[in-house]
């Protein structure tokens, strides 16, 4: 089997993180902050530890690291929290339907309004440009990705930070797909909230995610419940990361994130990136040459897109060549990537596209393979 | 100079961890531990057991912007 479907989740994971789950489950058993006992507090400090390594790798505080279940979640908390009624949003038309469905669900019970951001590959200024247009008296927050989860193509977030404190607008980011691939950092980039998964590019276990606040930001909750802190109050803790985080962590999933988080580390940045775009701009060349294949990026350079490629058999339906290729022993993904935006506006909302995204891990002779068997499927 | 050994109590383990991490190089013997009950007063609390000149170790404390609910020293 060769695995292409790392924008959903990466596979394999590393071994350290293989590791780091079985130690995890043997080691760091106890429920951290909720007991004084030795158990309790050996994983309250490997969590806190993690949690710092996460806040240095992405210019946070550490205090204002909050733990979640997907990068869903911690969008949910991100655009719930923000939102007040009466209060106006604006996200960008490339949004994962985390984004859209909550600020969809928020206006149709008429308590915020919103409008979509037109956005252009390779045109920053236009880009921006068209986020500030649609800037309201009531513009509370703006929320974009960093990179599509379509496309790839990656957002002006540097740009789009220093607007919105210009503006005094609060900046939500959706890290998704950049995480672990392009630098960031919430300093530098003026981002107040940023929203990510642990899963993916940061090579963690399913069901691990975070957002981090930068300073100042507080958010209203979207659950209470037990933080460890505080317990004779009845009123949720108005402290980071405690007001966020009600009910046990998922600590060993979390210590897996901590290990994937180190991995990419070692490994750095900039090689995971020039490995994965020389893959798929390899892929790129090859299928572009295919008759009976249709491309939809024809500018694809280093640091305007990660590492995703887009296609179509003509034919048959994305979803229908996925399968094919399933039968040979490829997985990659097709249909619509729950991002209906993005397909409606590459005209793909019908058929969706076949997405092939790498790892770290993906090799160069597993690429030749697959654009031998791909270049089969489509001759036929 | 106040000097003594003190229980420094924090709203949350995760202060009480990133206060840890600044002290240890001035007070290695420094200890994390459960708040006594009587101290604990609202619920669940974290302390550090530290001994040392509790001047010298709020001034420390006070340029990280990190809260603490009290001193009692033992």
């Amino acid at each position: 089997m060769i695995y292409l479907d790392n924008a959903a989740t990466t596979f394999p994971k590393p071994q350290s993180v293989a590791n780091s789950l079985v130690r995890g489950i043997k080691c760091f058993g106890g429920n951290p902050g909720r007991s004084g006992h030795l158990l309790s507090l050996r994983t309250s400090e490997k969590i806190y530890n993690i949690r710092e390594n996460i806040a240095n790798f992405f210019g946070g505080q550490t205090e204002n690291v909050i733990f979640t279940s997907n990068c869903t979640h911690a969008l949910n908390i991100a655009i719930k929290g923000i939102l007040n009624k009466g209060d106006h949003i604006i996200l960008s038309d490339l949004e994962h339907n985390s984004v859209i469905r909550p600020i969809f669900a928020m206006s149709k019970d008429n308590n915020i309004t919103y409008d979509i951001a037109k956005t252009f590959k390779s045109n920053k200024e236009e880009t921006i440009l068209s986020f500030k247009k649609l800037i309201k008296a009531n513009t509370k927050a703006i929320v974009c990705t960093h990179a599509s989860n379509v496309t790839g193509a990656i957002m002006p977030i540097k740009e789009l930070g220093a607007m919105c404190k210009e503006k005094n607008i609060t900046f939500i980011v959706d890290s998704a797909q950049s995480a672990g691939v392009l630098d960031i950092n919430i300093k530098d980039m003026n981002i107040d909230i940023l929203c990510t998964a642990g899963h993916k590019g940061l090579y963690g276990p399913t069901g691990t995610g975070f957002l981090i606040l930068n300073d100042g930001v507080k958010l209203n909750t979207l659950i209470e419940g037990g933080t460890g802190s505080l317990s004779v109050d009845l009123t949720q803790p108005d402290f980071s990361p405690d007001r966020y985080e009600s009910g046990t962590i998922n600590s060993v999933g979390i210590i897996g994130l901590g290990a994937g988080l180190e991995f990419v580390k070692k490994l750095s940045l900039n090689r995971i990136y020039e490995h994965e775009f020389q893959i798929c701009n390899k892929i790129y060349q090859q299928i572009g040459n295919m008759n009976n294949v249709k491309i939809y990026i024809n500018d694809f350079n280093k640091y305007s897109y990660v590492p995703i490629v887009i296609c179509n058999i003509n034919g048959i339906t994305s979803n229908q060549a996925v399968s094919i290729l399933s039968d040979k022993g490829y997985c990659v993904r097709g249909g619509l990537h729950c991002s209906p935006l993005a397909h409606k506006k590459l005209g793909t909302i019908d058929e969706g596209v076949i997405r092939i995204s790498p790892s770290c891990f993906t090799s160069n002779a597993e690429i030749m393979q697959f654009l031998k068997d791909f270049r089969l499927v489509a001759k036929k | 100079m106040f000097m003594g050994e003190f229980y420094l109590i924090f709203p949350t383990l995760t202060f009480t961890y990133k206060a840890r991490n600044i002290l240890k190089y001035r007070f290695p013997r420094l200890k994390i531990v459960p708040t006594p009950k009587s101290l604990s007063g609202s619920g669940c609390k974290y302390a550090i057991l530290i001994k040392g000149d509790l001047t010298q170790i709020l001034g420390i404390l006070e340029k990280t912007n990190i809260p603490i609910s009290n001193t009692v020293q033992i």
